[in-house]
């Protein structure tokens, strides 16, 4: 990708701009955080657009994940002011962010992105096993915990 | 429960607004940010590079070129302590004296003497000497006898003497010994080459010159004479008509 395509950047942004924001909500469950990070990677990937980004995608979602991994990690109390949503999805959000950063990431980009192991190693940078040792123990926890509500 | 993780995020989602613009203006903000970085980068380079290579001259030039001391001295003017002495006696006289270039060495100074119009009236030369332990004040004329000195404050001995028999180098000379063996000599030279009487007299008399060579403070401005050098034979150092000798030299 480089910048002297404006429309194609566009048309990139367009498209990613709420995949990303629904990732970082995943990872950090506040819109308003998760607007800010995902138009902050956009905008930092137009920058470097003009030296030509090979893989976009890798570029937006490391750079994200980047963001998500020296922030706050397990969260210890329930999302009670998730306006809005249902019952059951504040407790899915929950449990979710009582896992680990990097359990969080590998399930969010496994799960609600489809990225493949291979690519989810690439932009954590993890090996490809230790991403299918993450998704097992995260989706075990994230059971256990659904369940023992 | 994978699936439930996907359809529950989208149902409250709120509504993108501008944000493809946003994010555009965003990236423009962050090339201007790095342009800037990297502007002031270099200019800091560059003023690191001058400030290394200022400290460094300044560090290395003195060892390497460092002036002859019988000549232009390095001490400014205004730390100048015989200066501080000799310019109030002299604007008495209506005669000032050229700070800017005077000669010195550790134990003398030569100053050019000009009248408040700027006339150069010749020079007046300072220097002082060794303590010898007894000083015998010449008699002009006289070999070997000693005059009897005049007493000033403090029990200052001295000689005044003056010179004009060589019209191009005519001279009032004062020499001065302190109770604790220090000598200075001061001597007005006047304008040389002149080729008249009147135009080589020198610019203040015998008595002025006994006011500057007295002051206790023209010894202590010259040092205690550990640096002393006009003892010795040395052409940087003044060549005095009436020359200090010990007694008995």
């Amino acid at each position: 990708m480089r910048s002297d395509d404006d429309g194609a950047l566009r048309r990139f942004v367009a498209d990613r701009f709420p995949r990303l924001r629904r990732s970082a909500y995943l990872m950090c469950g506040d819109w308003t955080d998760a607007d800010e990070q995902a138009r902050a990677a956009l905008a930092r990937l137009l920058a470097d657009s003009h030296r030509g980004v090979e893989d976009p995608d890798a570029y937006v979602w490391c750079d994200l994940m980047q963001a998500f991994r020296h922030g706050p990690g397990r969260r210890e109390h329930i999302f009670a002011d998730a306006e809005g949503e249902t019952p059951e999805t504040v407790l899915l959000l929950d449990a979710l962010h009582r896992l680990a950063p990097v359990c969080r990431a590998v399930l969010v980009m496994r799960h609600a992105e489809g990225f493949a192991p291979d690519e989810v190693a690439d932009v954590l940078g993890i090996a490809e096993d230790r991403v299918a040792a993450y998704e097992a123990a995260g989706l075990r926890a994230l059971r256990d915990l659904v369940t023992a509500r | 429960m994978t699936a439930k993780l996907l359809d529950a995020v989208p149902a409250h989602e709120p509504p993108i607004g501008d944000a493809v613009e946003d994010i555009f203006r965003r990236a423009e903000a962050v090339r201007r940010r790095r342009i800037r970085a990297l502007l002031a980068a270099g200019a800091f380079a560059v003023v690191g590079i001058a400030a290394t290579g200022y400290a460094l001259t300044t560090l290395l030039l003195p060892t390497t070129a460092r002036p002859a001391p019988a000549t232009a001295g390095s001490m400014s003017a205004a730390t100048d302590r015989v200066l501080e002495v000799v310019r109030p006696v002299l604007r008495a006289s209506r005669l000032r004296v050229l700070a800017p270039e005077p000669a010195r060495g550790d134990s003398w100074r030569r100053y050019r003497v000009l009248t408040t119009n700027g006339r150069s009236r010749g020079v007046i030369e300072i220097s002082t000497y060794a303590t010898p332990k007894a000083l015998c004040f010449p008699v002009r004329g006289h070999p070997g006898v000693c005059a009897r000195p005049e007493l000033a404050a403090g029990g200052v001995a001295y000689a005044r003497y003056a010179d004009d028999r060589d019209i191009d180098w005519q001279v009032n000379e004062v020499i001065a010994r302190f109770p604790d063996g220090r000598v200075v000599a001061v001597q007005a030279t006047g304008e040389r080459g002149t080729g008249s009487a009147a135009g080589g007299r020198p610019a203040f008399s015998a008595q002025t010159a006994a006011r500057i060579a007295t002051d206790p403070r023209i010894a202590m401005g010259l040092g205690d004479g550990e640096n002393e050098r006009c003892a010795a034979a040395d052409s940087a150092c003044p060549v005095l008509m009436v020359p200090v000798k010990p007694a008995g030299g």
